[in-house]
């Protein structure tokens, strides 16, 4: 029943289909605009290039469009109408919380689908199966990266209950992390190690393509040594799969806290 | 068992105590008037019950359910509609409608028969933002309608509308009456109250001021209307007038609350006071007298109050 009422709430509204809309031009832009002559990588390699536009960009969309789609049912005051009608205040969080895994598996489902349509007859392939554990690792860190971010958009309509005021505090809060970490990284160990674990720092950690790819990261590292540049160095993946766990719980616990305490 | 029953329900704002310990008892059947000023903490009140406002202290019950689990059930049996109808502008009518049936657990075909009901099929299709507000109000009125419930509950149903639809809006709450649900009304229309409603309650200032049936609210007090080329005089005469219960500014006049039924006598009274009257009328005490009376709202609020103390919870 939840999920029925999200999914009539979300392909009805235009702002469903202008944002997701943008985001499938965006994916086929990436996977289908002439680029360089050279011939584009067949299956397996093909992979990197499919998810690397997507984990970029994807999870910033669907932060967006969570709070587009969450945050107007407190000025309309639907939330409050449909806890009338019968529902909890619990089941109306988690019927958005359903419809942000629906619009994670969308927009994972798009990422694939139009990547793997553009590498479709592609030549220079490299032989092997068609996906290695790598490339699982990285659709595994798209998955996390739009989870991230769509429960940030979660935590955030739940909190600002307005969507331009919640659209406004996720940029700016992105581009705060950088400009506070910018100016004030190098002064401190700690500090360092503690605004790689910040949100944003995180998440681009969790997309960098080095990550992922041995091979990416031989090649970056030997561009910066050449540049005089210190080489990257990556936690385990799985450390940082459970920093950002650990930021998806504290957001969804918030989200629920406000849910049930504050008056609709 | 009573469908609605609070006992000292509370909510304190930060700033403000908007209930104040009301009590109230609403049976099958009635047709309750909750009454009350702008900011009297009618809308909070109902907020309570419908479970999105979190009450500060005390307690009620919907059905005689009074733990959380239970309430979700009970509220199954209610439909209801606060302030201004809430739905998605984006949606067509109808499809607000599927959600709330959705909700509810009810079936397309219920959805129909109450556009039918409200006389909206014909618009059912077009988008909520593109309606009139008495469009707005009557499908709200569709909404709570459903999942045919035993109580309806109904905040300022005629809110902003013009004669037409608030005769629209009454007609359909009648209908829903005939059909013996139980219906809990915010209005603050108090003539339409008073030719609808069995049982009243009236609050000021998050506090039931007054509470029964219509008759015992309005009360068998004999009022009458006086005019006088000096009005001044005239009140000061009123208000030293052994008879007078209390005195007020009305349609017309100054309203006077008698405490006999002898016009003669008052008029005699004035003449000695050297005051010669251009109007004199009995005049029947009105829900509205009842509602100024109670909240505060008429002249002489104290001798007013002071001659209802009967009523005050």
């Amino acid at each position: 029943m939840l999920a029925r009422i999200e999914v009539l709430k979300a392909v009805k509204r235009p702002a469903f289909w202008v944002t997701t809309g943008v985001f499938v031009a965006f994916c086929t832009l990436a996977n289908f605009a002439p680029g360089s002559n050279a011939p584009r990588p067949t299956f397996p390699a093909a992979w990197q290039g499919i998810i690397e536009p997507a984990i970029n960009l994807g999870p910033i969309f669907l932060a967006a469009l969570m709070i587009l789609l969450f945050a107007p049912e407190f000025r309309w005051r639907t939330a409050r109408q449909n806890v009338i009608d019968g529902l909890s205040k619990e089941q109306f969080y988690w019927s958005k919380v359903l419809l942000l895994a629906a619009l994670v598996a969308l927009f994972f489902a798009v990422s694939v689908l139009i990547g793997t349509l553009g590498a479709i007859g592609s030549e220079g392939g490299s032989g092997g199966a068609f996906v290695e554990p790598t490339d699982l690792n990285y659709m595994l860190g798209l998955v996390v990266a739009l989870l991230l971010w769509g429960t940030a958009g979660l935590m955030i309509s739940a909190l600002v209950r307005a969507a331009g005021a919640g659209l406004g505090l996720l940029f700016l809060y992105f581009i705060c992390e950088q400009v506070v970490s910018g100016l004030l990284s190098s002064r401190s160990r700690v500090l360092d190690v503690i605004f790689d674990y910040l949100p944003a720092a995180l998440f681009q950690t969790i997309t960098d393509a080095e990550l992922y790819y041995p091979v990416v990261l031989a090649r970056t590292n030997m561009a910066r040594a050449e540049r005089g540049q210190d080489p990257l160095v990556y936690q385990d993946l799985w450390i940082l799969l459970v920093a950002v766990a650990a930021y998806m719980v504290v957001f969804l616990v918030l989200a629920y806290a406000s849910m049930r305490r504050r008056d609709l | 068992m009573p469908v609605i029953e609070t006992t000292d329900l509370t909510k304190r704002f930060p700033a403000v105590l908007a209930v104040d310990r009301v009590s109230l008892t609403v049976e099958q059947g009635q047709i309750f008037g909750f009454l009350g000023p702008n900011g009297s903490g009618k809308t909070t009140t109902i907020g309570m019950l419908m479970g999105i406002i979190t009450p500060t202290a005390g307690r009620f019950r919907l059905f005689g359910a009074g733990a959380p689990r239970e309430l979700l059930a009970a509220r199954a049996r209610v439909g209801a509609t606060l302030e201004t109808p809430n739905f998605y502008p984006y949606l067509s009518g109808r499809d607000n409608l599927r959600i709330a049936a959705a909700i509810k657990g009810i079936g397309k075909a219920r959805i129909e028969e109450c556009l039918e009901i409200v006389g909206l099929r014909g618009r059912g299709r077009h988008r909520f933002r593109t309606y009139s507000l008495g469009m707005k109000q009557r499908l709200a009125l569709a909404a709570t309608m459903l999942n045919d419930p035993e109580l309806i509950v109904l905040d300022e149903p005629a809110n902003g509308l013009d004669p037409k639809g608030m005769k629209e809006v009454r007609d359909i709450i009648r209908i829903l009456a005939d059909r013996g649900k139980t219906i809990f009304l915010s209005s603050h229309l108090l003539w339409e109250v008073e030719r609808m409603c069995t049982h009243v309650s009236i609050v000021r200032k998050g506090r039931v001021v007054g509470t029964g049936t219509v008759a015992e609210i309005v009360g068998g007090e004999i009022t009458a209307v006086v005019r006088a080329e000096d009005g001044e005089a005239l009140r000061t005469a009123l208000e030293a007038y052994p008879e007078a219960a209390s005195v007020r500014a009305g349609d017309g006049g100054l309203v006077v609350a008698l405490a006999s039924d002898d016009l003669a006598a008052l008029n005699r009274y004035l003449a000695g006071q050297g005051i010669h009257v251009s109007h004199l009328a009995r005049r029947h005490r009105s829900l509205e007298d009842a509602f100024m009376d109670l909240t505060g709202d008429g002249e002489g609020e104290g001798e007013v109050q002071g001659s209802m103390t009967g009523f005050a919870s």
